[in-house]
């Protein structure tokens, strides 16, 4: 069963409701057929005559709740016109009350006895709640003058008036438009369109009355909008992968059973014993010798930086990464220290990392050991800069409150009380430094060095440049910062690749050019074992294609 | 060669042996190696903390500092004593004040980088990619320039149109990704590959040299204890 909602109220009626039960306005909007639009017929005499016609579809709810309404009948009012009151007589539906069911206080009013009114008869409905099957004999009753002389007609009550002193009173337009019309024709409205009278709700009788609920503010079920998204099969089975990432979070995973060899294990041993087998033997014999890389423009840069440098610079260095990538970063970055201890600069250490000051002092003292470089004397190691990013913010805007000790608990920095180590004399500020160096492993922290250190070396007066040593999984993070206009990092070597670059451009550095032969032949090893891998498995699933999809694909 | 440095040497070549052993599977002497890499790195750490942090900026303002000094210090310390508190269920309500202060400043830092230091700097530097004025000053070859500048801005939208999943809906229509951003999105989908295969050989080169360096240490620690075996070679 449908519902329809009150536009003014906004409470839920029957679909086939015409007004609302609650605060009565019209559900049904009241629109003009054509058969309406003919010329207006003059509106009957007797209004509620008119109304108890039942129009067409109208419901018998709605019918028998307009019966309760205290409207006289037809037979009534015509028993009145006809003269029935003047002789006392009421009609049919008047309440006849008995002598017993009047009151004490009721029957001492004065005008009427207990027993006249026991004389009156009872109506029907009366009757069948008492049960009494005889109807008494009615006695008239009196009424008042008022309602005892006959009604006159319009035209009398006209003549009447008219006769009367007293002038007849305007009524305000407002008043005027909206008064019941009982023998007024139809009105037209300024657009031609004849108005229609309400015949439901409060307002019935009214003509001109807006309609308070036109078609489009006819409450009508709201688009659905389908949640369902349109996905293609891969994108199904990527999210089905996700779902089952996540699920697999919360559950406790069964131990794996330990099982025998499997030939995942031999193609594992396999792939480890020939290359381990190739560099082996190229570390051993040492005879895959590879010309070392040529030179690009980001290590030709630091190059260019460093020997640029005037004598006795300084320089601050930062060791950021973990022991386990020591060996590419000191690879990469032995060639560029060894030049700018060859430019004798002086070097500040520090790092983001709790393991960063101890692998500068291993740097320093292992593969710089040629140049003699002492501690508090041509290098001071600051040590360890807590915090991150946070950290390094608080480094760069004051670096002497960060960093006020040695990695020694010695005092640092230039004081009253203290001269200062030679390697920050001067130094006040980062900008103070004439290269910022960072050998850094991790695409995040280099990145972070970039963001919290480079803007403040924006500034028109500085000259300070900073450029990176990374490991090679950092080139695509850092190489957007070196080409961009302005740059943002202004040289960069990656890798044993750029190390061993940067080795040829000096013409010195060991640790790369040792490495960079069995590294060489170990790639060209890889290289091929992807390419007899990927043949091997591309011939296994050719010959496992079942026939009928060989077939499938000749067709 | 000193003792401790010989005694670095051989606990170097065991400890290498035992993550080499890692090629037969997970074993009980490659989880001996990382539980003790784990404790040491741990252990360092806690050191120097200690000493490179607490003791001079917190022990030696408290202690030989001036008034100002001391009081400076004073609010670091309560700060870290309330973190301890995270220890105890009962009484870890009061170490999220010093959580929230970690967090609120460590993400304001991070954020203002990221915008002053990447997002700002890295959108100007894809508009000059465009600036021919700028372009020619630095290098002659302007079309290469212009090329690479128009490989730069397609990858940027393509890869930000991989990342956009919003649909447009229409009523009495099932939901459904546009069909030219869902193209752009695969032209994205394939910058991205590049990218992370390129980071991955990255990885990748790291871990053969650190393989080298490992054999060039085998290599090196063996052969003075092999060479008396074969004194002729």
């Amino acid at each position: 069963m449908g519902e329809i909602f009150c536009p003014m109220c906004g409470k839920s009626n029957p679909a086939e409701s015409e007004v609302c039960q609650f605060c009565q306005a019209r559900l049904v909007p009241l629109v003009f057929s054509p058969a309406e639009s003919e010329p207006p017929e003059a509106i009957p005499e007797e209004m509620p005559s008119s109304i108890d016609a039942a129009p067409t579809g109208e419901s018998d709810w709605l019918l028998g709740l307009r019966s309760d309404e205290p409207i006289p009948s037809e037979e009534s009012l015509a028993d009145v016109e006809a003269g029935g009151l003047e002789d006392g007589n009421l009609p049919s539906d008047e309440t006849h009350i008995s002598a017993d069911d009047v009151p004490d206080w009721l029957a001492r009013l004065p005008g009427e006895s207990p027993q006249e009114a026991e004389a009156e008869p009872l109506s029907d409905w009366l009757k069948e709640e008492t049960g009494e099957t005889e109807q008494p004999p009615s006695k008239p009753v009196e009424v008042s003058d008022w309602l005892s002389h006959p009604l006159p007609d319009e035209g009398q009550v006209e003549s009447s008036e008219s006769e009367s002193e007293l002038a007849p009173g305007e009524f305000p337009s407002w008043l005027e438009a909206i008064r019941p019309v009982k023998d007024e024709p139809q009105t037209v409205s300024a657009r031609g369109t004849p108005e229609r009278i309400e015949s439901a709700g409060p307002l019935a009788g009214l003509s001109g009355v807006l309609p308070a609920e036109p078609d489009h503010v006819r409450p009508r079920k709201s688009p659905t909008y389908p949640l369902e998204l349109r996905v293609s099969a891969n994108q199904r089975i990527h999210a089905d992968l996700l779902q089952g990432l996540i699920e697999s979070e919360g559950r406790a995973q069964p131990l794996p059973q330990r099982r025998g060899i499997s030939s995942q294990h031999v193609l594992r041993w396999t792939i480890a014993c020939v290359l381990w087998g190739a560099l082996l033997w190229s570390v051993i014999t040492g005879k895959q010798e590879a010309p070392l890389p040529a030179y690009t423009e980001e290590t030709a840069e630091v190059n260019r930086l460093i020997s640029q440098l005037p004598g006795e610079a300084r320089v601050l260095l930062a060791f950021d990464y973990e022991p386990g990538l020591s060996a590419e970063m000191d690879a990469a970055a032995t060639a560029v220290v060894d030049h700018l201890m060859l430019r004798g600069a002086y070097l500040t250490l520090v790092s983001t990392s709790p393991t960063g000051p101890i692998l500068a002092e291993r740097f320093i003292m292992k593969t710089q050991s040629s140049h003699h470089y002492t501690s508090g004397v041509n290098y001071v190691n600051l040590g360890y800069i807590p915090g991150g990013a946070m950290g390094l913010l608080s480094f760069v805007e004051n670096p002497q409150r960060t960093l006020p000790y040695t990695l020694d608990t010695v005092a640092a920095w230039e004081s009253e009380a203290h001269a200062g180590l030679p390697a920050l004399q001067g130094v006040q500020h980062l900008n103070d430094f004439e290269l910022l160096m960072v050998i850094v492993d991790d695409p995040d922290l280099a990145r972070a060095w970039v963001e919290q250190v480079q803007p403040q070396l924006n500034e028109p007066d500085t000259l300070t440049s900073l450029v990176m040593v990374t490991s090679a999984q950092v080139e695509p993070v850092m190489r957007p910062y070196f080409e961009a206009n302005p740059r943002q990092v202004h040289g960069f070597v990656f890798g044993l690749r750029g190390g061993a670059a940067y080795a040829q451009l000096t013409g010195r550095g060991e640790l790369p050019r040792v490495y960079w032969g069995p590294y060489g032949f170990g790639l060209v090893v890889a290289a091929l074992l992807i390419l007899i891998g990927g043949l091997v498995l591309s011939s296994v699933s050719l010959l496992a294609r079942p026939p009928q999809v060989k077939g499938e694909a000749n067709q | 060669m000193s003792i401790v440095d010989l005694v670095g040497a051989i606990l170097g070549f065991i400890f290498t042996l035992l993550v080499f052993s890692y090629i037969i599977g997970d074993n009980p002497l490659f989880r001996l190696a990382i539980h003790i890499f784990i404790g040491v790195a741990a252990g360092f750490a806690t050191i120097m903390a200690v000493n490179n942090v607490l003791v001079p900026r917190l022990l030696i303002p408290l202690l030989d500092g001036s008034r100002a000094e001391r009081i400076l210090a004073l609010v670091p310390m309560v700060l870290g004593w309330l973190l301890l508190t995270k220890i105890s269920p009962r009484l870890s309500p009061l170490g999220n004040l010093p959580v929230a202060f970690l967090v609120g400043v460590g993400a304001a830092a991070a954020v203002g980088g990221a915008v002053t230091g990447t997002l700002f700097p890295q959108a100007y530097a894809s508009i000059n990619l465009f600036d021919l004025q700028s372009a020619g000053a630095i290098d002659t070859s302007l079309g290469l320039k212009l090329v690479n500048g128009v490989i730069i801005l397609i990858g940027t939208i393509a890869t930000l149109a991989y990342f956009h999943f919003g649909v447009s809906s229409r009523a009495q229509q099932p939901s459904q990704v546009q069909v030219w951003l869902e193209g752009l999105g695969q032209v994205g989908q394939a910058f991205i590959a590049i990218t992370l295969g390129f980071i991955f050989a990255g990885i990748y080169s790291a871990a053969m040299v650190a393989l080298i360096e490992r054999l060039y240490f085998l290599v090196n620690f063996v052969k003075p204890l092999l060479l008396p075996l074969f004194p002729s070679s």
